[in-house]
């Protein structure tokens, strides 16, 4: 399954030999690849079609972040971000997990829609012990992008390095010309490369943000491609509490896709605000000359508390190589979502925030995680959630093994072909949403603000399906 | 704030370089700026050399924050070892309410919570056993 990136090369180079009228001006397509920021793919171990089968370790690793010092990091099968496991939708994958970490921890394969007892919660498995391991087994169900990460003691291990993503594919993709799945993170390092993880207030209250920004796991790398050609972008923002706003000069980004895949309208921006937790499927049709450079930056973004103060910042730089290529075009439509009823069982969600015996807390219908009351939900039913934010500050709303759709945003109906499936959004300040979920799976569930520092302190709570 | 600290840190060798007073002035967001009070439990650059005596923080911005206030600061001092943060109120002179690892630039205080008092702060780094100057003094009410 991980034959997609050599299939695409492979059409490039028929197709360059197929159109060039001076071979000599006409770049191989291995001239200008990306495999220096590409991430690592995950070997499929079993030859068999329609399973994929890896070990997966994770173990303390020395990993190098721009200039500076080596970092003592954590680090799945030895590299940050960990490996890109790449499968067709309906397939089988199986993980052997190994835990050579000093503590306890998990797997939560974030958006996929799987039994519970792989979902990688302690509601659902004890956390695998140091020496211990693990085996996730389940099915991917959906196409599109998603991730995997501890769910112990998360806003600590995610940020030591422990993260990685799974491409699943379906079969009505739209077409490119060149593909990279992007992993946005970043870390806060001390002068000597180690992490600081001193939990300072404003890292607490806003979600801590790193000083080095990370584009798959890399500071500020240079990303090659041919003017004209139609780039996809696979992103994902790993990050504990920064939300990027992803910009590349000069062009406008076509959403195609999100968390749940591909939406059935798409849509343009200037800027696509990107949560930690979300994912986005985003088309760009590149213009330029040869030899052209274009950065790709994260701009202001203003969440509450001060947080649009930060300046724009770069996140590579896009390189204009070889030759005018005459790129697919940029698509217009996408496939119809499946719409889901909009009556079901009520489930109130207010996130709000307090401070509990002097520590900064986060709260769900006045609770603190694990003081939570679970929902109850009767197995295939639909439920209603009604998020409410009271915060003067964005929360990113994460479910659990379900995917949820937009009803309503204060109170105004999302028109239907403005629904699309997702698993993570944007609550925004003294705001509320309504969403739409069909609990279709039994077991414990969680949901959470996917600030990591808000929910280890108390924004989590659990829908029980029975 | 870490990339503004980076850019006001910079801003503020500059000017502390020109002013070769690092006891003095502010940016005063957030509130009043002014001479820092020496008087006042004032060890900047006593008992030491001066020349090895540490740059004193710069404080930027207090922010209402859940009832109280949110102080932010800029570091100036490569490797502070310690941030000290001292308030005073119309009543109560400068005492110390907080200290912090010499990179963290920020500080909830929770003691500040009267929406009907007015709170100044200074801050002070420590590096090497030797505190800076008080920085600038800013003044704010919690909402």
């Amino acid at each position: 399954m991980s034959g997609w990136g050599s299939l695409a090369v492979a059409c490039g180079a028929l197709w360059l030999v197929g159109c060039a009228d001076d071979a000599d001006s006409v770049p191989t397509p291995e001239a200008i690849d990306n495999a220096s920021i590409e991430l690592p793919r995950a070997i499929d171990q079993d030859p068999s079609e329609g399973r994929f089968e890896l070990d997966l370790t994770a173990a303390p690793a020395s990993i190098g972040y721009g200039e500076s010092p080596a970092t003592s990091a954590w680090a799945y099968n030895g590299t940050v971000p960990g490996p890109l496991i790449e499968v067709a939708r309906g397939d089988r994958l199986l993980v052997h997990f190994q835990n050579d970490l000093p503590d306890e921890t998990t797997i939560h394969w974030h958006g996929v829609r799987l039994p519970a007892a792989m979902d990688g919660t302690v509601a659902v498995q004890s956390p695998t012990q140091p020496g211990g391991s693990f085996e996730y087994e389940f099915d991917l169900k959906d196409a599109g992008l998603f991730w995997f990460h501890p769910h112990v003691v998360s806003d600590i291990q995610v940020q030591r390095g422990l993260y990685g993503t799974i491409l699943v594919r379906g079969d009505d993709e739209p077409a490119f010309d060149r593909e990279l799945v992007v992993v946005l993170d970043d870390i806060r390092l001390n002068s000597d490369g180690s992490i600081d993880e001193y939990p300072d207030d404003e890292g607490v209250t806003n979600g801590r943000e790193g000083n080095t920004l990370l584009f798959n796991g890399q500071v500020a790398p240079t990303v090659r491609a041919q003017p004209g050609e139609l780039l996809r972008l696979r992103l994902v923002n790993t990050a504990n509490g920064r939300f990027f706003n992803l910009k590349l000069a000069g062009h406008t980004l076509r959403v195609v896709g999100t968390d749940g895949g591909l939406i059935p309208e798409p849509y343009d921006v200037d800027t696509l605000p990107i949560a930690p937790g979300e994912r986005y499927d985003v088309m760009v049709s590149l213009s330029g000359d040869v030899g052209d450079t274009l950065e790709m930056t994260t701009e202001p973004y203003d969440r509450g508390h001060g947080t649009d103060k930060n300046p724009s910042m770069p996140l590579a730089t896009l390189s204009l190589e070889g030759a005018q290529i005459d790129g697919k075009p940029l698509p217009d439509s996408g496939p119809a979502t499946v719409l889901l009823p909009e009556t079901g069982t009520a489930i109130p969600v207010l996130l709000g925030e307090a401070f509990i015996d002097g520590e900064q807390k986060f709260t769900i219908n006045g609770e603190v995680s694990p003081d939570v009351p679970p929902v109850i939900i009767p197995n295939g039913e639909i439920g209603i959630i009604s998020l409410e934010n009271e915060t003067e500050q964005e929360h990113p709303f994460h479910l659990h093994g379900f995917f949820f759709q937009v009803l309503a945003r204060n109170g105004v109906a999302v028109p239907p072909n403005d629904r699309f499936n997702k698993d993570t959004i944007i609550l925004p300040m003294m705001s509320t949403m309504t969403l739409a979920a069909r609990f279709d799976e039994q077991g414990m569930w969680m949901y959470h603000c996917h600030i990591l520092e808000h929910g280890e302190r108390g924004m989590m709570g659990m829908i029980h399906v029975e | 704030m870490t990339w503004l600290n980076t850019f006001l840190a910079s801003c503020a060798v500059v000017a502390l370089s020109a002013c070769g007073d690092s006891g003095s002035g502010g940016s005063g967001v957030g509130g009043d700026s002014g001479g820092g009070d020496t008087s006042i439990g004032g060890m900047g650059g006593m008992g030491g050399d001066a020349a090895a005596a540490p740059s004193a923080p710069v404080l930027d911005m207090l922010e209402p924050v859940h009832g109280a206030l949110h102080v932010y600061w800029t570091n100036v001092t490569a490797d502070c070892e310690t941030v000290h943060g001292e308030r005073k109120t119309a009543t109560v002179a400068y005492e110390e309410v907080f200290s912090e690892p010499g990179n963290v630039d920020n500080k909830a205080d929770q003691g500040a919570t009267d929406t009907a008092e007015t709170y100044t702060y200074r801050l002070r780094c420590m590096k090497g056993g030797v505190m800076s100057d008080y920085s600038n003094e800013l003044s704010g009410m919690p909402e």
